[in-house]
């Protein structure tokens, strides 16, 4: 597999067929992260002068902060997912990818449908409810584009020629089939033929936490195996604990949608549920722990860790995964949960998630894939160095500032108070844009000339 | 891998994509199979909870009815049975079984029922044919509250079986029919606190039939009610127009 690993590096750049669509979901994940920081930026000026930008109708908060969530979701989230799950199941079944335009044509559907659905938000066509936001005429788009672009991991997965199946596999292919069905059926009973009252709510719950945990976080997670047995060199340890905590996380992770609406007006036993099965995720928790971490553990793991950028990422992302999980683990019990709901600390909690686990192990990839994918070598290291501390210290620092301040906020149950994030922003972005710098310069410029930043 | 022959035609659906039309399918399924769950097994609405359990409710009485009604005790002696027109003509649109199985229970021939013969004095025993019309009434009127086995359903609606108030005084059960009761009453230990409506549109003969038929059932055995009692109760209360209380009626 390294032998695999070490051609590719040195080949040229069309060495899989998967290289193309991969490049693709970079470069507009790239571009849209580089939107949604602004927005973000945009949107945390405005918690602190309210007066920013508040002539236009367009850039008032409340769109400013939907179209924000969702560019960073469906816009940087989504698109990297996709590229990072194609190539390492690419790599995984030594797939050579022959249909590119297939992928291609997805990748172009998803983005010209976010596009529109974002610029719907703008004029204030908005849903009601959280990622579903965008106007239901663009759904059917993003389904079926999804189903062009993100379906080809399970296409390398079914013709895959060799019998065994890495612990990355399962949780990529698990992700591909949990976005499709649960945007599909939420679209379907929440927004297209809505159901009953408090049904809604729960559909919606359900849809969240499919998405989070079940398709961006085992995303995430898959990477992170991959990474940490590829570039530490070693054998994942405990790996035979791997089928446990895969099946327990999929097992358990659809069903802690009612541990969201603690105190909602649902039947408690289905409250009761959620908190049972938020419990039981400490299972696939501590499993991924021992699993992680223990690779790390022997043989002075984590300097060698520390010292390799994409490893350095993906260590930030492991620990970011324990962190939170355990949060929202503790913090589902009932008389927890009633002092932190609708406070801060579940929006650093998300942050903690989105942020902390996901995005930097998905940078962690980049800095692993983009360099076999191109065939060269990153152009600035000190770029990257800044990107890694702006990105964990504004990143991972807002997710624990937002929970510190949080907490408090809601155990005196102070009805307004407001917590400047605007630093942690502004430091997020300073990251993002470093990031996108070295990496458009990497994905589109020829050598002669370095300073072609442009992207499509 | 099959589809890795470089010199050979590609087929018309490669391979890969072929797996991928597969994994279509598949995704297709899931979410049909999902959908179909939801939609089968969701609760709907508050009104829709209401309607089914009004139309089970109906279905319930309408086939204790039927029951009470093709029972042999609602059998004519020529075999036909005695149901009230427009009773058996809801009870028939109702449950399409129905006719069927009266049809099964009738015997064969074209005799037309003979008209019964009022009396003007009641035997000491109920007869046979007062049994039958009494049944009749009963079930067209008493069943769904009281039920057919006469038991009631406790804490809302009183038994009739064994209750000292229907076997004393067949005065105070026929002033019940002409004109309801309200107020707390005890039966068999129960206390009871509902409203018995008047029961409109029963003639003398319907009345006495009922009270009868219901002294006469249920565990119950009291002597049979005339009708020339049932008259001198209706005669003396005809100016009342309101429900007898339990209170005024010195009952507990």
């Amino acid at each position: 597999m390294s032998q695999d690993n070490y051609r590719q590096l040195h080949s040229s750049k069309s060495d899989t067929g998967s290289s193309l669509p991969v490049r693709l979901f970079f470069a507009s994940a790239l571009g849209w992260l580089i939107i949604s920081s602004v927005l973000g930026l945009i949107v945390s000026l405005k918690l602190q002068q309210p007066s920013f930008m508040s002539g236009c109708e367009w850039f008032t908060y409340g769109r400013l902060e939907i179209l924000q969530r969702n560019a960073f979701t469906y816009g940087w989230i989504a698109n990297a997912i996709f590229g990072v799950n194609l190539w390492i199941m690419s790599a995984l079944a030594r797939f050579q990818f022959k249909d590119t335009w297939l992928a291609v044509l997805g990748w172009l559907g998803w983005n010209l449908a976010l596009t529109f659905g974002l610029g719907a938000i703008l004029l204030g066509h908005i849903n009601g409810y959280a990622l579903l936001e965008m106007p239901k005429e663009v759904a059917p788009a993003l389904f079926i584009s999804f189903l062009f672009a993100a379906l080809w991991p399970a296409v390398a997965f079914v013709r895959r020629p060799t019998g065994h199946v890495f612990v990355s596999q399962w949780y990529i292919i698990g992700a591909s089939f949990v976005f499709p069905v649960a945007f599909a059926i939420t679209q379907l009973f929440v927004i297209w033929y809505p159901a009953s009252g408090v049904l809604q709510a729960l559909i919606h719950s359900w849809f969240i936490q499919n998405i989070q945990l079940l398709w961006i976080g085992s995303s995430a997670i898959a990477a992170s195996y991959y990474l940490l047995s590829k570039e530490s060199g070693r054998m994942i340890s405990a790996y035979y604990l791997s089928t446990v905590g895969f099946w327990t996380y999929f097992l358990f992770a659809g069903w802690t949608a009612p541990a969201t609406l603690l105190g909602g007006p649902i039947p408690v036993w289905i409250q009761s549920t959620g908190v049972t099965a938020m419990l039981m995720m400490l299972l696939p928790v501590i499993v991924l722990g021992i699993n992680f971490f223990g690779t790390l553990s022997y043989n002075r793991g984590f300097s060698g860790a520390w010292n390799n950028t994409t490893l350095r990422f993906v260590l930030v992302g492991i620990a970011s995964f324990l962190l939170s999980s355990v949060l929202n683990i503790i913090f589902s019990t009932r008389s927890l949960n009633a002092i932190v709901r609708f406070t801060d600390f579940t929006v650093g909690l998300q942050q903690f998630v989105n942020y902390g686990f996901v995005s930097m192990v998905i940078f962690g990839a980049a800095y692993y894939i983009l360099p076999r994918v191109t065939g060269k070598f990153w152009p600035s290291a000190k770029l990257v160095h800044l990107h890694f501390w702006s990105s964990t210290i504004g990143g991972l620092g807002l997710a624990l500032y937002l929970i510190i301040c949080g907490y408090p906020a809601g155990q005196t149950a102070l009805v307004s108070y407001y917590i400047p994030v605007i630093g942690f922003v502004l430091l997020q972005c300073v990251g993002h844009v470093a990031f996108a710098i070295n990496s458009l310069v990497m994905l589109f410029a020829s050598p002669r000339t370095p300073h072609d930043n442009t992207h499509a | 891998m099959s589809d890795n022959s470089s010199n050979g035609d590609r087929p018309i659906i490669p391979g890969q994509v072929a797996s991928w039309l597969g994994i279509l399918a598949f995704v297709f399924v899931a979410i049909f199979v999902i959908a179909y769950a939801y939609v089968a097994f969701s609760p709907k609405t508050n009104s829709d909870i209401d309607r089914r359990l009004a139309e089970k409710a109906l279905r319930a009485d309408t086939e204790s009815k039927a029951q009470g009604l093709i029972s042999t005790a609602g059998l004519n002696s020529d075999g036909t049975y005695r149901v009230p027109v427009d009773t058996a003509m809801s009870l028939i649109a109702a449950d399409s079984d129905l006719l069927v199985k009266m049809r099964s229970y009738a015997a064969p021939g074209p005799s037309a029922p003979q008209p019964v013969a009022l009396k003007g004095d009641a035997p000491k025993v109920a007869d046979e044919e007062v049994m039958k019309r009494g049944l009749a009434v009963y079930s067209r009127t008493c069943v769904a509250c009281h039920q057919p086995t006469g038991k009631g359903l406790p804490p809302v609606f009183p038994p009739l079986a064994e209750a000292p108030i229907v076997n004393d005084d067949p005065t105070l059960s026929i002033k019940f029919i002409l004109h309801g009761l309200m107020g707390p009453i005890t039966v068999a230990g129960t206390t009871y606190n509902s409203m018995m409506p008047p029961v409109a549109g029963l003639s003398d003969q319907d009345i006495s039939d009922v009270t009868t038929y219901v002294r006469a059932s249920f565990g119950n055995n009291s002597s049979p009610v005339s009708v020339e009692q049932v008259k001198a109760v209706r005669e003396a209360n005809a100016s009342r127009n309101t429900p007898w209380t339990t209170a005024e009626l010195g009952l507990k």
